[in-house]
C-alpha cells in the first residue's frame, strides 16, 4: 500500500483531480479527509486548504501478486520475487526458482512469453499499458554481459578487418544492448534488418555499407536476411 | 491446466464472466475450447497473434512436462 496527500480547495475537486492523473476509478483507492480546510469571508479568501489523503495498492505489491499467482498456476516453485520501478519500467526478479530451465525455455520462449501474458494483465488491471521485464535468478543480466563480452571482441575484429558483422535475430531489449554499446564508438555504426521476430543487427564500419554474414549458420534463410536496400 | 487457461484469459477480457473453457479429452491430445464475448477476442489474441502464441507456448510447456500435448482453441 502507498499513501500519497494532495491539498485543494474541495474534497471533491481533489479526488476528481487525483482520479484523473492516476487514471484510477473509485474502487482502486481509499481516501480520509485529513484537514477539511477553512474558507475565508464569501469563500474569497481561502485561509486553509483542504487535505486528503488517498491509500491505494502499490503498483509493485499488485505485479509481484499477480507474478506469485501465475507461477503457482504453473507449478513452479521458488523462492521469493523482487519487483522494483525505475522511471515507470519494472523489473520483477523471481529468485530461488528450482526448475529454472524450464520457466525460462529454449532461447528463454517461455520466459518471453509469459512476461508477455503477465505485462498484458497487469496492463490490463491498472488501464494503461506498462513495460515490464521479467527475469529468473539473474538469467537475462548473465546473457546481456555475456552479450557485452562478445561485443568487446566483435568490434574489435570489425575494426581491424572491416568487415561487418551480423547477430543472430534478437528481441529488442537485447538489440538495444548492442545498439548502445556502438553508439559511443564513432568508427561504428548498426543498422537493423528483417522482420518482426527475425530481426538482425548488422555492425560495421561507420559510413561503409555492410554486408550482411551471418553469425551463426543455422539461422540462415535463403533470401530472408537480405537487407532490401542490397543490389 | 484449465484453470491456468482461465486465469490468463480472465485477466486479459473486459468481460471475464463469458470465458468459458471447455477440455476435450482425447487418445494422446487435450483440447482446450476458449469460449468468449466477441469485444473480447482481439485481446486473447493479441497483436500479430502474440497473446494467443504467448498462450500456447505456455500450454505446450507445462503439458510436455506432464507428457501431455494440449492445443488451444479459440472460439468465438
Amino acid at each position: 500500500m502507498k499513501t500519497i496527500e494532495r491539498e485543494g480547495k474541495s474534497t471533491s475537486s481533489i479526488i476528481s483531480g487525483f482520479m484523473k492523473e492516476h487514471n484510477l476509478q473509485l474502487e482502486d483507492f481509499k481516501f480520509e479527509v485529513v484537514d477539511a480546510g477553512k474558507k475565508g469571508f464569501l469563500g474569497i479568501f481561502s485561509t486553509k486548504p483542504t487535505r486528503v489523503r488517498f491509500t491505494m495498492p502499490d503498483q509493485n505489491d499488485t505485479i509481484s501478486e499477480m507474478t506469485r499467482a501465475f507461477l503457482q498456476r504453473i507449478g513452479i516453485e521458488f523462492d521469493n520475487i523482487r519487483t522494483t520501478e525505475n522511471n515507470d519500467n519494472y523489473q520483477v526478479d523471481i529468485l530461488g526458482v528450482k526448475e529454472a530451465g524450464f520457466i525460462i525455455g529454449k532461447e528463454a520462449r517461455i520466459l518471453d512469453a509469459f512476461q508477455h501474458l503477465l505485462t498484458q494483465m497487469v496492463s490490463k488491471k491498472e488501464r494503461r499499458q506498462l513495460k515490464i521485464d521479467i527475469d529468473v535468478d539473474g538469467y537475462r543480466e548473465r546473457k546481456n554481459d555475456q552479450l557485452r563480452e562478445k561485443l568487446e571482441i566483435v568490434t574489435e575484429r570489425i575494426k581491424k578487418t572491416g568487415r561487418s558483422y551480423t547477430f543472430e535475430p534478437m528481441l529488442a531489449p537485447r538489440r538495444k544492448i548492442i545498439h548502445q554499446f556502438v553508439e559511443n564508438d564513432p568508427k561504428l555504426q548498426t543498422m537493423t534488418i528483417g522482420k518482426g521476430d527475425s530481426k538482425r543487427v548488422v555492425i560495421s564500419v561507420a559510413g561503409k555499407k555492410p554486408l550482411p554474414q551471418p553469425a551463426n549458420k543455422s539461422h540462415i534463410h535463403p533470401h530472408k536476411h537480405v537487407p532490401k536496400d542490397k543490389k | 491446466m484449465k484453470e491456468l487457461i482461465e486465469f490468463v484469459v480472465k485477466a486479459l477480457v473486459d468481460d471475464p464472466a463469458t470465458i468459458e473453457v471447455t477440455e476435450v479429452v482425447g487418445d494422446k491430445v487435450t483440447i482446450f475450447e476458449l469460449r468468449a464475448d466477441k469485444a473480447d477476442i482481439g485481446k486473447i489474441i493479441g497483436k500479430k497473434g502474440r497473446t494467443a502464441g504467448a498462450i500456447r507456448t505456455i500450454l505446450n510447456a507445462v503439458s510436455a512436462r506432464q507428457g501431455k500435448r494440449a492445443v488451444l482453441e479459440i472460439i468465438e
